[in-house]
């Protein structure tokens, strides 16, 4: 089951010479449901989703750092000091990061995470086999990892996250080395983990966000400028387009009204609804 | 001839050491030994079509570097009597012997190195490294390293093709390319490190700590165990006669 994630008045300082990227952030992730976090580059999507997963702390040692997060039942003030996986798996950027090197076949190094949890080997087989099912990563078990196309690297990637079963994922920008129907795939299967998974997703492909999330988000230079449900967002769509690409808002208008791909008849019956 | 990981790598630092403690001549005898290396036993065969290849153009690299080298120094170093001219140059034995030594020393030591590390994979290296009660820290750094050594040549790769599809004339003569490496170096590095850096963090993303073992490694033999002792154990008693050597002259 998802946890609940609460971030109350979360101000986050890189460096004493730097402006805040966080400017006094709160916001609510209630368990199984999924948060959108939408902003321009900068706007402090990826460090809150740092925040969370404990790496801003540990990594950034003179950052300076004020509020709360709350991860399930335990208050981290101010922000968590360590990793928290696995209650927090955590997707980067660059999928290709999640790749150590270290193993010859993909299939080993999705087993690598379940080896940090001691998770017993017998149960190795059985839970890489179900998560490179649900990804379909099947046919790609026996290939070394480092020879993989940028899709198929950001699919390995997200199994060597999900292997662990995190209660909390977090993912920044996970639709970036994707085509369309790795997209919409990918999407397919975040909205069939919700049952079981709270989601935060930061992302710039706006129609894909709203696709999967209950909430959204939008950030601009560290503050939040939105915050309610998928319903709210839509209302008030056009407040934001000077924000967010005005490419992509152009597209979004222009899907809803006539949909003719097969995403933006999704994206339109998804906001109809 | 089957030899493991742990007995390849003590060998390896026997010869690393040897390069600098023994006299040249010996050094020579065992540069030529390193070449019999992998014709003798499959553990120091490179382990693709890839190490092959960077054996054969490190090979050349050293070849020419060696002969480079001895020139200088027979130029440079004006000892002894000329042994012939060079383009009007005159070149001196005493350089020229000065020179083949350090070439031969320089060469013992990287082909060494170079036999073991296109012969064994990383994974190998890492779970022999965890067997000698390494930190996994510590590991996990050289690993990066070595993931940052590896992927170089594709990196400057990728740079120059991309240089050259914006018209630069990257690959137009030997100087410019040179000029265009040191050119790319600096941002190069700092983007490796930061990469690295990152997989740092991906690993702590998926758990990893101190107590995790990185691979299974299988269980040593009785004859490695002997065998790696034994290599060690010259080894440290080759560092120490040099030192004693020194001391004492």
């Amino acid at each position: 089951m998802g946890l609940v994630v609460e971030i109350r008045n979360l101000v986050y300082q890189y460096s004493p010479h730097l402006p805040n990227a966080l400017g006094g952030i709160s916001f609510n992730v209630l368990p199984n449901t999924c948060c959108a976090i939408l902003g321009p580059t900068g706007a402090g999507k990826s460090t809150i989703l740092q925040a969370i997963s404990g790496i801003l702390r540990s990594h950034h040692r003179q950052g300076k750092a004020e509020g709360v997060i709350r991860i399930g039942d335990v208050i981290h003030q101010p922000i968590p000091d360590k990793s928290q996986f696995p209650n927090v798996g955590y997707v980067l950027q660059e999928p290709e990061v999640h790749i150590s090197g270290l193993f010859e076949t993909v299939a080993e190094e999705i087993t690598f995470t379940l080896r940090t949890l001691d998770v017993p080997p017998t149960l190795h087989a059985d839970r890489v086999r179900r998560i490179t099912d649900a990804l379909g990563l099947g046919h790609l078990l026996h290939r070394n990892p480092t020879h993989l196309s940028g899709g198929e690297t950001q699919r390995v990637a997200l199994a060597t996250i999900l292997v662990a079963e995190p209660p909390i994922l977090l993912l920044d920008e996970p639709t970036t080395s994707l085509d369309i129907h790795g997209q919409m795939r990918l999407y397919e299967y975040l909205r069939k983990i919700k049952q079981t998974t709270t989601l935060l997703i930061a992302e710039t492909n706006i129609d894909l966000a709203l696709f999967v999330a209950d909430y959204l988000v939008v950030l601009e230079g560290g503050q939040i400028v939105f915050n309610g449900t998928k319903a709210e967002f839509i209302q008030r769509i056009a407040d934001f387009s000077s924000i967010l690409a005005a490419t992509e808002w152009h597209d979004i208008l222009k899907s809803i009204a006539n949909p003719r791909t097969r995403a933006e008849k999704r994206l339109a019956s998804v906001l109809a609804k | 001839m089957t030899i493991d990981t742990r007995t390849k790598g003590t060998l390896t630092l026997l010869l690393c050491v040897s390069a600098f403690t023994l006299p040249w001549t010996v050094g020579a005898l065992l540069l030529l030994s390193t070449f019999l290396l992998p014709l003798l036993s499959s553990a120091f065969r490179p382990i693709s079509d890839r190490s092959r290849r960077a054996f054969r153009r490190f090979s050349l690299y050293a070849a020419v570097l060696a002969g480079v080298l001895i020139l200088l120094n027979s130029i440079l170093l004006r000892e002894g009597t000329a042994l012939f001219t060079f383009l009007g140059i005159p070149l001196f034995d005493g350089g020229f012997l000065f020179g083949v030594k350090t070439a031969t020393r320089l060469l013992l030591l990287s082909f060494s190195l170079l036999h073991f590390f296109l012969s064994t994979p990383i994974r190998i290296i890492a779970s022999e490294l965890q067997q000698t009660r390494i930190p996994p820290q510590i590991i996990l750094s050289l690993l990066l390293a070595l993931h940052f050594i590896d992927r170089l040549p594709a990196r400057i790769e990728r740079i120059f093709a991309a240089q050259e599809a914006r018209g630069a004339p990257i690959r137009s003569s030997f100087f410019r390319r040179v000029k265009s490496f040191f050119t790319i170096l600096t941002p190069l590095i700092l983007t490796s490190i930061s990469e690295s850096i990152d997989r740092g963090i991906a690993l702590e993303l998926r758990g990893f700590h101190s107590g995790v073992r990185l691979l299974d490694a299988p269980p040593s033999t009785r004859s490695s165990v002997i065998l790696s002792r034994a290599f060690l154990t010259l080894s440290l008693l080759l560092i120490l006669w040099r030192i004693i050597r020194w001391v004492l002259l």
